[in-house]
């Protein structure tokens, strides 16, 4: 994809088979085209950053008993050579009897890395193992912060040259507090400098919103609450939604 | 010669001009506010309806510094600010200790407490915001008399659920509430829903500060387009507004040459203890100085750190607000009705949770006869009566001077005497 004349890189959020194993390959497919990088879930028991809208899909996914890892065997084709980065909670992916870690590195055909939102907030003891885990499948890192992150952590984890640093906007997805977003990617930005990517989301709903927070200086933005909002409603509406935001970034 | 105990160079210091926010300088990140799993709406967004924006942005704020608003701070220098920084001679004396023993008086502030750090300014936003009615709940009537005060300074009026069991023995500042045009409501009360589901089951419920917050939320809630609701303790916001505690006291130590090796306050929310000690761990951060030791006391009768559990928990009892990540006894636990009223919260602010947590603050719990007794002595001996919450501190800090009595250290130790006792005749009386 042509990056050269864009103002940022676009990605989607989508919890693995949602909304059925069909849709989901088909929604890849199709959006391939406007999209940077997939942001796949890991249906949660669990999901505690996450808002009312996206826990209910993903008490969904859990509940339905659908296989997602063999729905995420089979996705390799429709992802069209699109990134991925792979969402999911500590316990789900790295938890005392879970190999999911290593089933999904070692599945995915473009996988980057494998974001865990609550390994720095819940578990920062386990980082290096994290680090090493990544380094063994030949992924690379991505962390997650917030604005409540200490600066020498996030100073920090730049130096390990993650493929992204992951700002969560709001305090969980799907909300809309009237907190200074661009002040805040500031700071970040500045924590991190200019080497490492900036990823942001939460929140994110509009091609104007979409430009100005990409202007202030990150560099990816992940669309996923108002994008299965949409997805509810029909395919087609939230493509046409996600090709608004791609053009928005032209 | 009689010994001056006011530091005179105290005039000279400035009235800081921006808050510490300790967030970027905490040992681990603080884990964010979240949705009971169950929840059907987001709780989260109903801050929306329930804050001012500014608030709002302040607690999610990645900035460590922000800029007090001029007319904030015009008000703090009219309402006292900065406070003393007072050295309690007669008490060392009395205790015949060689620990010095300072404290930081913020009874001086016009409402007799530190709680008027933070209602100037949350009465102050939510003023420029638009709203014509300022909301919230009060244990003793030191928060509520507070923001009474710093409304009606902007001429909004203030609606106050006070716990039931202070209504009816906090006589004096239900009266000085309703001077400055606030309705001052006994909680649990029959005008919420909330209120009523308890009063049903127990007709003479004492009250807490967590129903009483929820009764303020759901007040808020059934007018959102001109009430805002204000918490006295709790959210980080207000601890950052409590920081000019701590900000002031840095510079009077400064200038006389002195450092604490012990910062002791009581904890109710946590804020009058965080916003002392909080700059203190910024000039540790930054390797200015060594770390005190921080001591948070509580009441044995409300232990939510010393044997609460360290989880996700809401700060009212109904669940109206997002559950934050904290040292509680639940949000059920129903306190008895001591004196120190402003202590009888289940839970504890999440930024002083995690310290705990991390072995940088220390927890003491004490019974209210003990307590009473140190009030007396520290009344007696220093001619200032402290709140019987803030006599939690003074407690503590007598406890640590006999110990280096004991060993002989000369160690300085610095209390926030929070607020003053003189409307808490009911503690005294014991
Ligand atoms: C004088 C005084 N000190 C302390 C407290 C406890 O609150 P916090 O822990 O937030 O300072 C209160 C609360 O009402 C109070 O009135």
């Amino acid at each position: 994809m042509d990056l050269g004349s864009r103002d940022g890189e676009l990605g989607i959020y989508i919890p693995i088979a949602y909304p059925n194993p069909e849709t989901f390959r088909r929604v890849l497919g199709e959006s391939s085209q406007y999209v940077d990088i997939f942001e796949l879930g890991v249906p949660s028991k669990k999901p505690i950053y996450d808002g009312p809208y996206i826990r209910r899909i993903h008490r969904s996914l859990v509940s339905s008993g659908v296989d997602y890892l063999s729905v995420a065997r089979s996705m390799n084709r429709s992802l069209d050579g699109v990134d991925v980065a792979v969402l999911g909670y500590y316990r789900d992916l790295l938890g005392d009897r879970s190999g999911l870690f290593d089933e999904l590195a070692s599945t995915i055909d473009s996988l980057r890395c494998i974001l865990i939102p609550d390994l720095l907030i819940e578990y920062t003891d386990h980082l290096e193992n994290y680090i090493d885990k990544s380094s063994t499948y030949g992924i690379e890192t991505c962390f997650f912060i917030s604005s409540k992150f200490p600066y020498r952590l996030v100073s920090r984890l730049a130096k390990y040259r993650p493929y992204f640093i992951y700002l969560g906007l709001q305090a969980s997805t799907g909300s809309d507090l009237p907190i200074h977003l661009v002040r805040n990617i500031g700071v970040a930005r500045k924590l991190i400098g200019e080497g490492v990517k900036l990823a942001i989301g939460f929140g994110i709903n509009k091609p104007e919103k979409l430009r100005k927070l990409l202007a202030s200086g990150a560099d990816i933005a992940f669309i996923g609450t108002e994008f299965l909002r949409r997805l509810s409603q029909g395919i087609d509406y939230a493509l046409g939604f996600i090709r608004s935001m791609y053009e928005a970034l032209r | 010669m009689v010994q001056h105990s006011r530091i005179d160079e105290n005039t000279d210091i400035e009235v800081p001009r921006y808050w510490y926010n300790i967030a970027p300088d905490l040992p681990k990140p603080l884990p964010p506010p979240i949705d009971p799993l169950d929840a059907d709406i987001s709780l989260i967004n109903r801050l929306r309806e329930l804050l001012p924006s500014e608030l709002i942005d302040q607690e999610f704020t990645f900035e460590r510094y922000i800029g007090i608003p001029k007319e904030v701070r015009e008000l703090y220098i009219e309402i006292g600010r900065p406070t003393p920084l007072v050295r309690a001679y007669k008490l060392e004396k009395s205790l015949g200790t060689p620990a010095k023993i300072y404290y930081k008086f913020e009874g001086v502030l016009a409402s007799g407490s530190h709680k008027l750090n933070t209602a100037i300014p949350q009465a102050y936003y939510s003023y420029r915001e638009g709203y014509s009615e300022l909301v919230t709940e009060t244990g003793a009537g030191q928060w509520g008399l507070a923001l009474s005060i710093a409304g009606s300074l902007f001429g909004v009026p203030s609606t106050v659920f006070m716990t039931r069991s202070s209504y009816i023995s906090k006589v004096k500042r239900v009266e000085l509430m309703r001077k400055h045009g606030a309705t001052v409501i006994p909680s649990p009360s029959n005008i919420t829903r909330v209120g009523r589901g308890i009063l049903e089951d127990e007709p003479d419920h004492p009250g807490s500060l967590g129903i009483a917050i929820s009764e303020a939320v759901e007040w808020v809630m059934e007018k959102p387009e001109s009430r805002r609701y204000l918490p006295g303790s709790v959210m980080e916001y207000v601890i950052l507004h409590q920081t000019v505690i701590g900000l002031e006291a840095i510079e009077q130590f400064r200038a006389i040459g002195e450092y604490p090796d012990k910062i002791i306050g009581c904890v109710g929310g946590g804020s009058n203890l965080s916003g002392l000690a909080y700059p203190f761990y910024r000039e540790y951060v930054e390797g200015r100085a060594k770390l005190p030791e921080i001591i948070a006391v509580e009441s044995s009768l409300i232990p939510k750190a010393s044997r609460g559990e360290y989880r996700y928990e809401h700060p009212d009892a109904y669940g109206a607000l997002p559950m934050i990540k904290m040292y509680t006894v639940g949000r059920h636990y129903k306190p008895p009705a001591i004196k120190a009223a402003g202590l009888r919260f289940h839970g504890l602010a999440s930024s002083l949770s995690l310290l705990i947590r991390e072995g940088l603050v220390r927890v003491r719990a004490y019974d209210p006869d003990s307590v009473r007794e140190a009030a007396e002595l520290f009344y007696r001996s220093e001619g200032v009566l402290p709140a019987p919450e803030s006599s939690h501190a003074v407690l503590a800090a007598i406890d640590e001077a006999l110990e280096a009595k004991r060993r002989g250290e000369g160690i300085t130790i610095l209390i926030n005497l929070s607020g003053h006792g003189l409307y808490d005749e009911d503690f005294f009386r014991g």
